[in-house]
């Protein structure tokens, strides 16, 4: 009894009051980590942005907690040193058999120094169109505007073409305006520059383009460009395009309409079927 | 109480050529009120628990001070704000657009090497309107005039995004006709350069200036003062800390949205406060 006693003290005096020690510790240093990384990051919110903000703070966390961690392992009595060498090794054989994921790292660091979009943005990639949400180590989550969560692999993102369509404030509106081609196409032009300088939401500057851009049998085709405010993109293009048809019954201008031509051969043979 | 307070304003709002004003109104509960100013109706009724304000735009410009609208339209879109309850009196309050304005000259402008001028630009106020008093609550700031928006800068570098402000940029104070509704910025462009400088248009910062009001009712800017270097240097902006000497004896009526940092405007508006024609 009195030796299993003193077995007991042993292991509670070499190993369990080290490493609940440790395990404070580590709770110590989560606690120190998190506040380091949000100081950071809030430091370098308006320096660098959300997106490299946040990638900084991750790294200060890391490096603030790893120590904490290996004091806990060396508590247990295991040899660091040991277990670094066995780490760098393993290190080696996981890199070779996760190239995609190493692949998806770097192309994260890429994409959070070259800045191609930010949080927020709104980009278009692989056909998918969405508000970036977050840009994480291996991969970026875009959220659709249907509220679906895209995730993108960051290699994709590095490779692919990629569009941003918020990076500049304003943003030109195209619309494909057809009308009917009996129409007179200065007429038409000249209605539909007055229909863009009465939406305020229309900038004066850059000048708005309007041309004839194509025309056939059924319909005179043309380009309406006009520049607007980003943010209000949608808004502008839905109040121009009802501002455009109120006018366009307002003045009588017709669009355009499919047509068939009929035409009965002389010599064609009616049968009953 | 009203009435005599409205008389009066209204007397003297008509000795002085104006037709509508901004003053302190004092409204009975449950009773419609109703404004124009140039292009802005606005409707204004005292709940138990607040304000309800509602506006819209119409193309005709008219004038009419607060007063008590007995055919209140039936389609009005109207927004709460509930305030302290014993708040009676509302003020209107004119105040410039919450982003600048770029000022377009209708005609070519061109000031001589190492010259100035000055030029007396009118920008359409906003109302605000106001209850209570320190901390007075703002119930909305409405524009009196609907200005197309427009950029200033190339589309894909630096600029800005404004209010576009077509002008005569007058230079003579008895040239101004159409005031109402309208407070006048006395800009005041320096050419340091030994080269003619010609532009087509003006960004102006209005988030910077505050509103004055002289004894004959016309609203005034503070100074804003543009010194121009070159097109490869920013532009030295400066703003007058009160009234132009123009406006002797002005009233503040409301302050800037933005107190003017001399670093902050120099930064923002660097290399293109001066646009060239093209």
């Amino acid at each position: 009894m009195t030796v299993k006693n003193s077995k007991l003290s042993t292991v509670l005096s070499d190993y369990a009051l080290p490493f609940l020690g440790a395990c404070a510790w580590l709770i110590l240093g989560y606690w120190i980590s998190s506040l380091l990384a949000r100081l950071t990051y809030a430091g370098l919110l308006r320096k660098l942005g959300a997106d490299k903000a946040r990638a900084f703070s991750k790294g200060v966390k890391f490096l603030v907690i790893l120590p904490f961690v290996l004091a806990l392992i060396h508590s247990t009595g295991v040899d660091i040193t040991a277990l670094l060498g066995a780490a760098g090794l393993a290190g080696v054989a996981i890199g070779f058999a996760s190239q995609t994921g190493l692949s998806n790292l770097i192309s994260g660091l890429f994409l959070v120094v070259e800045r191609p979009f930010k949080i927020g943005d709104l980009i278009e990639v692989d056909g998918s169109r969405g508000y970036v949400h977050s840009i994480e180590m291996l991969s970026t989550y875009i959220r659709a505007y249907d509220n679906r969560v895209i995730r993108f692999p960051n290699e994709m993102l590095a490779k692919s073409k990629l569009i941003n369509l918020t990076r500049y404030p304003i943003r030109r509106i195209d619309l494909d305006i057809r009308v009917a081609c009996r129409e007179n196409p200065e007429r038409v032009m000249t209605v539909l520059r007055e229909v863009i300088i009465a939406n305020p939401a229309c900038f004066n500057d850059p000048e708005p383009v309007i041309a004839l851009r194509g025309l056939d049998e059924t319909s005179l085709d043309f380009l309406v460009g006009v520049w607007a405010d980003n943010q209000e993109f949608f808004a502008t293009r839905t109040s121009l395009l009802r501002d455009i048809k109120v006018r366009f019954d307002q003045e009588g201008i017709a669009l355009p309409y499919g047509r068939v031509a009929v035409a009965q051969r002389a010599d064609a043979v009616h049968r009953d079927l | 109480m009203f009435v005599i307070r409205y008389s009066l304003f209204v007397l003297s709002c008509y000795t002085c050529g104006m037709k509508a004003g901004w003053e302190q109104y004092t409204c009975e509960m449950g009773v419609t009120y109703a404004c124009e100013m140039a292009q802005l109706r606005l409707w204004l009724q005292r709940t138990s628990q607040g304000w309800q304000t509602a506006f819209r735009h119409e193309a005709q410009e008219g004038f009419t001070p607060l007063q008590v609208c007995n055919e209140v339209p039936p389609d009005l879109e109207w927004q709460r704000f509930v305030t302290p309850l014993n708040t009676a009196a509302v003020r209107l309050v004119p105040v410039l657009p919450d982003r600048s304005v770029v000022s377009r000259p209708e005609g070519r402008i061109e000031i001589a090497p190492r010259h100035q001028g000055l030029f007396l630009v009118t920008i359409p106020v906003w109302m605000r309107v106001q209850t209570g008093a320190s901390p007075s609550v703002a119930l909305g700031d409405y524009p009196t005039v609907l200005l197309s928006k427009t950029w200033f800068g190339h589309p894909s570098e630096e600029g800005e995004i404004g209010y576009a402000l077509t002008t005569r940029a007058r230079q003579e104070m008895a040239a101004l006709t159409d005031i109402e509704g309208r407070a006048i910025c006395p800009v005041l462009i320096e050419n340091h350069t030994d080269e003619a400088l010609v532009f087509a248009q003006l960004l102006l910062s209005v988030r910077h200036m505050s509103v004055y009001q002289t004894a004959d009712g016309k609203l005034w800017t503070n100074e804003c003062n543009l010194g121009y270097t070159g097109s490869v240097f920013p532009a030295s902006v400066t703003f007058g800390r009160k009234a132009p000497k123009q406006a002797r004896g002005a009233k503040l009526l409301s302050g800037p949205r933005v107190v003017p940092s001399g670093r902050l405007t120099a930064r923002v508006i660097a290399g293109t406060i001066f646009k060239q024609p093209y």
